[in-house]
């Protein structure tokens, strides 16, 4: 059997179980990577992983189960078993699969294929992450590479409801990236990160360019001090802007919304911010990371503005949590090897404004230039926000020493208000852009 | 000695062909790890069940050593027909073809660390419904601003069997049981939530007596609280931490620095300092993965060796590391049970397991009382650390000002920086009152997540920078 016809057989088995209405999803996906380190080949794994979900719903009563057992008599089992599980959960009058007005299958190619994805073999990935590594060690003062790595994966979703929805959606990604330590004076050391990925191989940055930004990165960071202490204008690099993008779209998600978890409850056609902020999320733009032209449960991709020009636009939603909050769908169901739906953005885009960032920086006189954050210290229930990080010192309009061991905190509404620019520079890293961005009303803290 | 049933389509002949296979390019040491993975789940929203889900997974892994090189790959078809293509991929990592010896296996040393305890996974889940029902309720009688409550229960059966070339076959079935509650409570504008979790390698007994009340109740009393919580002071400033939850220090400031990997290559701030001391003479730290029933224990690890206790620092000078195969055989020392790996698709690497600081001198009252104006930290969210350079943060759930030696007013999420041999070198006080957290920690590395355990007694670390907003 294809995977399509898996997916049936799957709902079909739920059917028979006793749902009255199901869906599966079946991802199957192989990928190939090689990890380098001082140009010896150092791991090789490839890998073949195929997983199947199914939701069953008697009535308004759901039943998740998931395998990845994907012969016949393993989805058929799953079926009966996602039906079965059904019967342990409570009516829930927004439970269900979506509209069928909302699902369908985006009309455009969106060209996140990689023709020659398949070709790519270990000597191909080999020499990507060995190129990038030799590119970041050529330079002095990085004085050890900590390795490089570079692979590829072809990845194919099938999905189908027992509503008639069925189809098929097939993405490549390729990958390259590298880490480095460089060594200053009395012990000093400092460790840098970089790396480019995307559907096709040819759209990346070329592994020597990964490289030399890896080796930039790591020997700015040399010579560091910590900040003085207090309130400071942050201007956030556009890989940091992209983890704020993030947390505003984690914020705006229905889900989030129904629960009561997020800062932004309630808030829905609100001005939150200035109006220099427009977030996007966008499963249409050709070649990108988190394009689809259908998402979770089989409805219709389209674009959704967030937030428009300062303004709250819409929350982004799956069909449950649409429901759970009398919004109509955004196309955001996300699903996991688990089987069940969540919200998740698809392609995030953080809108450009007119001024190059060094503009952006000559107004800013003194403050914060962040390049890094630690992962943990955004609260979305309450909107608190308290990062560490590193980055530079912003001296006379420009960038001076670098800074490290800060802190950086206030909160999500307060950052939202302070939100003063956006610069022109638009810089992409995986399903995420955005720009230099100019936040005021942050305290800053170092020793 | 009954044989692992993942194993039923293998006899010993044909792991012995399939290892054989895997070496035969040049590997020296071969590996296969065949798991499968039984769950459930069920979450209880606004008191009612909004889903059930139950999954099967599993698969068998293929890896081999040759040198300082992994070839790894997995199948999820268990037939020896497919575990052998994936070894022939394995192997081809090595480059030189040789003769190999057939491999001759015998069956390891057993034990039982969980108590023979199994989770209830195939059990009607009506008796599992009243766990979610009693923790919504006293949940929500802590406070009628308690507005929202989700707890849900994960129980899982994770079968595993490794053959090795070194001829051993062993196996281990391991049962996790986490319960979990996460509360909202809303005070006109404010709005913040609390969690509260429970978490070993038991079955239903994990859940006797009040547990699921306290769990529930645990979420709702954090909630409430950080609706009067004030700002935190920016700045560096003495901090206080907590016994149990402040584990989660340990694992990222130092755990995570003295995983093997990084070590045989240079890359750790810990690397090479063996026998220095790199802690206040008052910190001792342990890995120990034989603690019974908890989070982080295995009877053996993912490469089949017998987990232990290994002490990494004592009294403030490195000991060790925590080793997996790879790195215990490259650095020419013994593997430590520490070889970890999520599942059947992930090569291992040196994990934690339980990791914890053991008990000091001093009664945590005093501790408080040393302190004039500074922070303390009772529970987190999570944490991160930068191994090259030892840089580590983590984020406060709740928190205290401490003025005058005494706890004055709860403070919203805090995040605590600094570099982790310096806060361990300023350990001033160490309480009696160690403790492991027997919350749902999980700890990832590259990619990969496994279950741990983190404790340590109330610690005085004399300055750390705080990350307010009060400058």
């Amino acid at each position: 059997m294809n995977r399509l016809e898996l997916v049936r057989e799957a709902v079909g088995a739920a059917r028979a179980g006793g749902a009255t209405d199901a869906d599966a999803v079946l991802v199957d996906r192989s990928g190939l990577e090689v990890r380098v380190r001082n140009s010896e080949v150092e791991h090789v794994e490839e890998s073949r992983s195929r997983s199947l979900g199914v939701r069953a719903f008697r009535g308004r009563r759901l039943g998740v189960s998931y395998t990845n057992d994907v012969t016949p008599e393993g989805v058929r089992r799953a079926g009966r078993r996602a039906a079965e599980l059904a019967t342990v959960a409570a009516e829930d009058e927004s439970a269900g699969l979506p509209d069928e007005a909302e699902t369908g299958v985006y009309a455009r190619d969106l060209d996140v294929v990689d023709p020659a994805a398949d070709s790519f073999g270990v000597d191909h990935w080999r020499d990507a992450a060995r190129a990038a590594e030799s590119a970041a060690l050529s330079h002095a003062g990085v004085s050890m590479s900590e390795g490089a790595r570079a692979g590829g994966e072809h990845a194919f979703v099938a999905l189908a409801t027992s509503r008639g929805f069925a189809a098929e959606r097939e993405k490549t990604m390729s990958g390259v990236s590298v880490s480095v330590i460089a060594a200053g004076t009395e012990g000093e050391r400092q460790r840098a990160q970089w790396g480019s990925s995307g559907p096709h191989w040819s759209d990346l940055e070329p592994p020597e360019a990964v490289g030399h930004e890896t080796a930039r990165l790591c020997l700015e960071r040399i010579g560091w001090k910590k900040p003085p202490t207090g309130a400071y204008p942050v201007v956030f690099a556009p890989v940091v802007a992209r983890d704020f993008a993030q947390t505003l779209a984690q914020a705006a998600s229905a889900a989030a919304v129904f629960r009561r978890s997020t800062f932004l409850a309630g808030a829905l056609g609100n001005e939150i911010a200035s109006a220099a902020l427009t977030l996007v999320d966008d499963p249409t733009l050709p070649r990108r990371a988190g394009s689809r032209p259908f998402d979770g449960e089989g409805v219709r991709s389209r674009r959704t503005a967030i937030i428009e020009r300062g303004r709250l636009a819409s929350w982004l939603a799956n069909s449950y949590s649409s429901r759970r909050t009398a919004t109509r769908t955004t196309g955001n169901a996300a699903r996991g090897m688990s089987g069940d739906t969540s919200v998740a953005p698809s392609n995030l885009v953080l809108l450009p404004g007119t001024r190059t960032p060094a503009e952006l920086l000559a107004d800013v006189g003194e403050g914060l230039y962040v390049t890094d954050l630690f992962h943990f210290g955004v609260n979305l229930t309450s909107g608190a926000w308290s990062r560490g990080g590193s980055g530079r010192w912003i001296e006379g309009g420009k960038l001076a020493h670098p800074v490290q061991e800060l802190t950086i905190a206030g909160d999500v509404p307060g950052m939202l208000r302070g939100f003063r620019e956006a610069a022109n520079d638009v810089v992409w890293q995986g399903a995420c852009a955005a720009p230099t961005i100019w936040i005021d009303g942050l305290t800053v803290a170092g020793g | 000695m009954a044989r692992s049933n993942l194993l039923d389509r293998f006899d010993d002949a044909s792991l012995s062909r399939i290892l054989g296979a895997a070496m035969a390019r040049g590997g020296d040491y071969a590996d296969l790890y065949f798991e499968r993975r039984d769950e459930t789940a069920l979450t209880l929203e606004d008191g009612v069940v909004r889903s059930a889900s139950a999954g099967t997974t599993g698969g068998v892994g293929v890896r081999v050593l040759a040198g300082e090189k992994t070839g790894y790959a997995f199948t999820e078809e268990v037939s020896p027909e497919s575990v052998m293509r994936a070894a022939r991929t394995a192997a081809a990592i090595a480059g030189d073809g040789r003769a190999v010896a057939p491999v001759r296996l015998a069956p390891g040393s057993r034990r039982d660390l969980y108590g023979g305890a199994l989770p209830l996974i195939d059990d009607a889940p009506s008796g599992k419904v009243l766990w979610l029902e009693r923790a919504d309720r006293a949940a929500r009688a802590v406070d009628p601003r308690v507005t929202s409550v989700i707890v849900s229960l994960n129980e899982e059966i994770r079968r595993i069997a490794v053959v090795s070339s070194a001829g051993v076959i062993v196996d281990d079935v391991q049962p996790m049981l986490m319960f979990r509650a996460r509360a909202i409570a809303e005070d006109g504008a404010v709005r913040t939530q609390g969690m509260g979790s429970i978490a070993g390698r038991r079955g239903a007994d994990l859940l006797d007596g009040d547990v699921p009340e306290r769990v529930g109740r645990d979420a709702a009393s954090q909630a409430v609280l950080n609706l009067g919580a004030r700002s935190a002071p920016a700045g560096a400033l003495p901090v206080v931490l907590g016994n149990a939850h402040s584990g989660v220090l340990l694992h990222e400031a130092v755990g995570h620095g003295l995983e093997a990997d990084f070590n045989r290559k240079g890359l750790s701030r810990y690397s090479g300092e063996v026998g220095k001391p790199v802690a206040s003479p008052l910190v001792t730290v342990v890995d120990d993965g034989t603690l019974a029933s908890e989070r982080g224990s295995v009877n053996v690890d993912d490469e089949g060796n017998t987990s232990g206790e290994t002490v990494l620092i004592e009294n403030g000078v490195l000991r060790g590391y925590l080793q997996d195969r790879l790195s215990a055989r490259l650095m020419g020392v013994a593997p430590t049970g520490n070889g970890r790996r999520e599942s059947y698709a992930c090569a291992p690497m040196p994990r934690m397991t339980n990791t914890f600081i053991r008990p000091g001198p001093h009664d945590p009252e005093e501790i408080l009382r040393s302190v004039k104006r500074g922070v303390y930290a009772a529970r987190f969210g999570g944490g991160q650390v930068e191994i090259g350079k030892g840089d580590f943060m983590f984020v406060t759930t709740e928190a205290w000002l401490i003025e005058d030696g005494r706890l004055t007013a709860p403070l919203r999420d805090v995040t605590l920086i600094g570099n982790g041999p310096e806060v361990m070198s300023r350990v001033t006080m160490l309480g009696n009152d160690a403790k492991l957290s027997d919350n749902t920690w999980v700890c990832g590395k590259d990619g990969q997540s496994v279950p741990v355990g983190v404790g340590m007694p109330t610690v005085k670390i004399s300055s750390m920078t705080v990350g307010g907003t009060d400058a």
